[in-house]
């Protein structure tokens, strides 16, 4: 090997064998190829090997690489995969951003959902029922038995003898336990509200629609 | 250094494929379109359609894969592989080019293979390796011009065998197969620059591996 190749840069000189090289880097290859025979034989080799590599015959196959009915049985996507297939084909390229959207509606309607003092959808006749149960039972007066028994029961709790034993005199309900009451009621009777089962379900939908889509195998990246 | 700015240009030896099937179903490439037919009807559950594909591009796709993984069997078996993979995700398939969708579901599947190799190595029975493999010469063949291409394939397979898998498989699908640098960074999953330098890093190796038998390639 020539003395001052040593330092040579035989990455560019492979570079400059390619043609790979742009304009402000070809003028220094080319005088680094021009000035060392080592250089200038380094890129005639390269050049010869690309070709050769090029040339080189390539070897019959052994066999045929047909499928037959028992392998397409086997390998046509089942369960999830197939509902991927369905969903994540050519035809429905729109899965992802139709995906997006219903998660983001989703998402949305539930932010609104849990706004404080938010009832968008609560059921009219649960509000109704709620007033119904909230207002005295006809009677109950007479009888001593609370509205209310839980309310009641801490109103007076302070009542000798406990609450149940029909000795309390008239019910007394605290307007603040009573509103308590209320909420707590309205929470266990109406339960979520239309716009967070429909939010959840749109979060749901876009959601598997999403996994589905991204289930799709696409080109292994090593 | 090969991320640098000053080898940015890449060459491009084919046209471009268009990667949409919106746009290549209209195709005036009449293998493009028939292989975009075909898929289609595979899709459909027609089996003979997917196999019409296999004796296509079998013969390119083996060709491919035994250049990457030097053993025959293994190399045979990733490409059974590699249609097997391409027949589950037909689903995946966007469009553009079928030559290039297969080559990469094969790029993979011979990856696959050596680092399998890799973990499991086998020693091939060394007699019924053959590693000057030649196409039958005709009766007006030169014995000393075949008996020098043999050779000269003996020392390119070695040379080969013994370079990085990463670079092999970049050389083999630029030099052998033809695809240009984009190409071959979609297929492998990496950037162009890296391409670029495993080609031109694979390219020394070959040189430094094959000095003292360069002679066989001049002239």
């Amino acid at each position: 090997m020539a003395e001052g190749h040593l330092g040579h840069d035989e990455l560019l000189v492979a570079a400059f064998a390619a043609g790979d090289l742009a304009s402000d880097e070809l003028k220094p290859a080319e005088a680094l190829v021009a000035g060392c025979g080592e250089c200038a034989a380094l890129a005639a080799d390269l050049r010869v090997i690309s070709q050769a590599i090029a040339e080189v015959p390539a070897r019959p196959r052994p066999r045929d690489f047909f499928l037959g009915p028992a392998d397409a049985a086997r390998l046509r996507p089942q369960g999830l995969r197939r509902l991927a297939a369905a969903i994540a084909a050519p035809r429905a390229q729109l899965a992802r951003p139709l995906a997006g959207g219903l998660m983001m509606l989703g998402f949305a309607g539930l932010l609104v959902a849990s706004l404080p003092g938010a009832q968008l959808g609560a059921s009219p006749s649960a509000d109704r029922l709620l007033e119904f149960r909230a207002s005295p039972m006809p009677g109950s007066e007479i009888q001593g038995a609370p509205a209310f028994p839980q309310a009641s029961d801490a109103a007076l709790g302070e009542a000798p003898g406990g609450a149940g034993q029909g000795q309390s005199s008239a019910p007394t309900v605290n307007p603040e336990t009573l509103k308590a009451t209320r909420e707590a009621g309205r929470d266990a009777v109406a339960g979520p509200s239309a716009l967070v089962v429909g939010s959840a379900a749109l979060l749901a939908i876009g959601g598997l629609l999403l996994l589905a889509s991204l289930l799709r195998p696409g080109p292994r990246r090593s | 250094m090969l991320d640098s700015a000053r080898l940015r240009i890449a060459v491009r030896r084919d046209p471009q494929i268009v990667e949409d099937l919106r746009s290549t179903t209209v195709t005036d490439d009449p293998v493009q379109r028939r292989d975009l037919i075909l898929i289609e009807r595979a899709r459909g559950g027609d089996l003979d359609a997917f196999n019409d594909l296999v004796a296509c591009y079998q013969d390119h796709l083996y060709a491919l894969v035994v250049r990457m993984v030097p053993d025959r069997d293994q190399a045979a078996d990733a490409v059974q592989e590699a249609f097997f993979s391409a027949f589950r995700n037909m689903h995946a398939f966007r469009g553009g080019s079928v030559r290039s969708w297969l080559s990469r579901i094969c790029v993979n599947a011979a990856m696959d293979a050596q680092r399998a190799k890799k973990r499991r190595p086998v020693q091939p029975y060394p007699e019924l390796e053959d590693d000057n493999w030649q196409p039958p010469a005709g009766q007006e063949a030169d014995p000393v011009r075949t008996a020098l291409a043999s050779e000269r394939t003996r020392a390119l397979n070695d040379a080969l065998s013994q370079i990085t898998d990463d670079q092999r498989a970049a050389i083999v699908l630029f030099d052998v197969q033809g695809y240009d640098y984009a190409e071959i960074a979609d297929m492998t999953g990496v950037s162009l620059g890296t391409v670029k330098s495993r080609i031109h890093r694979g390219r020394l190796a070959l040189r430094s591996l094959l000095e003292g038998r360069m002679e066989l390639f001049r002239g």
